[in-house]
């Protein structure tokens, strides 16, 4: 199948990171550009943990020595043409889908940070998407795991995401927007390549015609290729210096 | 023997040997299934411990645990540890800075309390901490000896710069802070001329300018 940018099926977009591109207190930075998603990922503290930090999490079973992780994604531009055109509801959805990226998030990081050594401290990491053309939860996901990476917090693994989408029984790794539009399943899924481990999977669409276990080995592949891109980059950071 | 060259670059995850076979665990580095792995990025530090650290007394090394593990396989095994980039050698080795229990801060005395005093802890060490930490003195943790006989209020005054240990994490927002050690307590106080004091006795200050003393719990 040729793809319109004129990758092949299983080709991930190629990948630019850059690190400390925000100033002004935060710990650690990243710029990530992964064709037309760019995402920009800032991480601060660690700080003590405040009385104000996620309120749900209070109850019992919960751990005051524990870490806490505080995702923000911001999505800036999606929903302002809606918006602009007065749509009703537009605000509402951009809200929703900040408020699930921002949980997508947490949930993919949260295992690569060794918690036990930053106790009673909150970590807060600010997402925005400039432009989202398709996989910017794993823009993303990969974006804030170097952030935290080159921000020097203990951390287990280094954290890779891919998308797969199904588009006409045909597997394609790392879709355009224009791809998932018109594709029947997508899968997303981060992975700790050195640990084996998937932190996080999202899946949507009919599976029905699909091995879903195929695809899932498909993404692990992914982001293995995904992290050594990564570990460059990370490198090329330490060595530039 | 240890998989990656001495100051080679390494990322979080990367393997680095076998743990207790290749080589043991030092700071910036985790054990996981059997294999010393890098938590942070940097440049690997590979150390053999020296033949100094068996003169000494084993209590004050800090490398205690892991010299013994590798004696005894009779074969003393190195050291490997990440550098955090910019960070010298022998200078924090942590960059990023959490509070553990036994830890030394420094402190700045908020207010008083004739139960505890209130710090922010600003240092771990010698090194800044990224945002100041909540942490309390209460009046039992302030000297080891006669400890019913004390009084905050004649221990510390607002302002003064304090060397204490961490002792807890404590239950709500301020972790538990202990000066009961001859080093641990005031290292500079200002009078109420705002002069910086001098230390006439165990337990008192003198202003330079009045001539006024006050008591404090002062490192020797």
């Amino acid at each position: 199948m040729q793809r319109e940018d004129g990758r092949g099926a299983t080709e991930c977009r190629p990948t630019f990171l850059r690190k400390d591109v925000v100033s002004g207190g935060a710990t650690g930075s990243a710029y990530g550009e992964f064709a037309r998603t760019r995402v920009v990922v800032s991480v601060f503290g660690p700080r003590p943990k405040g009385k104000g930090d996620h309120q749900q999490q209070h109850g019992p079973g919960v751990d005051l020595h524990g870490m806490e992780l505080d995702c923000q994604v911001h999505l800036p531009f999606e929903g302002r043409d809606a918006a602009r055109s007065g749509k009703v509801g537009a605000s509402t959805a951009r809200e929703e889908r900040e408020r699930v990226l921002g949980r997508q998030l947490e949930q993919s990081i949260l295992p690569s940070i060794q918690q036990d050594r930053l106790p009673k401290t909150c970590l807060e990491i600010q997402c925005t998407i400039l432009e989202s053309d398709g996989n910017d939860i794993g823009a993303a996901i990969v974006c804030a795991s170097f952030a935290l990476a080159t921000s020097g917090i203990p951390l287990y693994d280094l954290v890779t995401s891919c998308t797969l989408a199904c588009v006409g029984n045909q597997l394609v790794v790392d879709p355009t927007q224009a791809e998932l539009d018109e594709s029947e399943a997508e899968m997303s899924l981060a992975y700790m390549p050195s640990r084996g481990q998937v932190n996080f999977v999202h899946a949507c669409g009919d599976w029905s015609e699909v091995s879903f276990k195929d695809h899932m080995d498909a993404g692990v592949n992914a982001c293995k290729k995904a992290h050594a891109l990564v570990k460059k980059s990370l490198v090329a950071t330490v060595q530039t210096k | 023997m240890v998989l990656v060259a001495e100051s080679e670059v390494v990322c979080p995850g990367d393997k680095l040997g076998r743990d207790n076979e290749d080589c043991v665990s030092g700071a910036n580095t985790h054990v996981y299934k059997g294999y010393v792995i890098a938590s942070t990025l940097g440049k690997l530090v590979c150390e053999q411990p020296s033949k100094l650290d068996f003169g000494l007394d084993p209590g004050s090394t800090t490398t205690t645990t892991t010299t013994t593990m590798g004696e005894a396989s009779g074969k003393r095994l190195p050291v490997v540890s990440i550098r955090a980039e910019g960070s010298k050698p022998g200078q924090g080795e942590e960059s990023v800075g959490a509070l553990s229990i036994g830890d030394e801060v420094l402190c700045r005395v908020k207010r008083l309390n004739p139960r505890y005093a209130s710090c922010d802890i600003s240092c771990k060490g010698n090194s800044p901490l990224i945002k100041e930490f909540l942490g309390i003195i209460r009046v039992q943790d302030v000297r080891a000896t006669e400890i019913d006989k004390v009084s905050i209020l004649s221990s510390f005054r607002p302002g003064d710069i304090v060397r204490a240990e961490v002792i807890s994490l404590g239950e709500s927002q301020s972790l538990l802070l202990s000066t009961a050690k001859d080093h641990l307590g005031v290292l500079h106080a200002k009078s109420e001329q705002g002069e910086t004091m001098v230390q006439v006795s165990p337990t008192e200050m003198l202003c330079p300018v009045t001539k006024a003393r006050e008591e404090r719990k002062i490192a020797q």
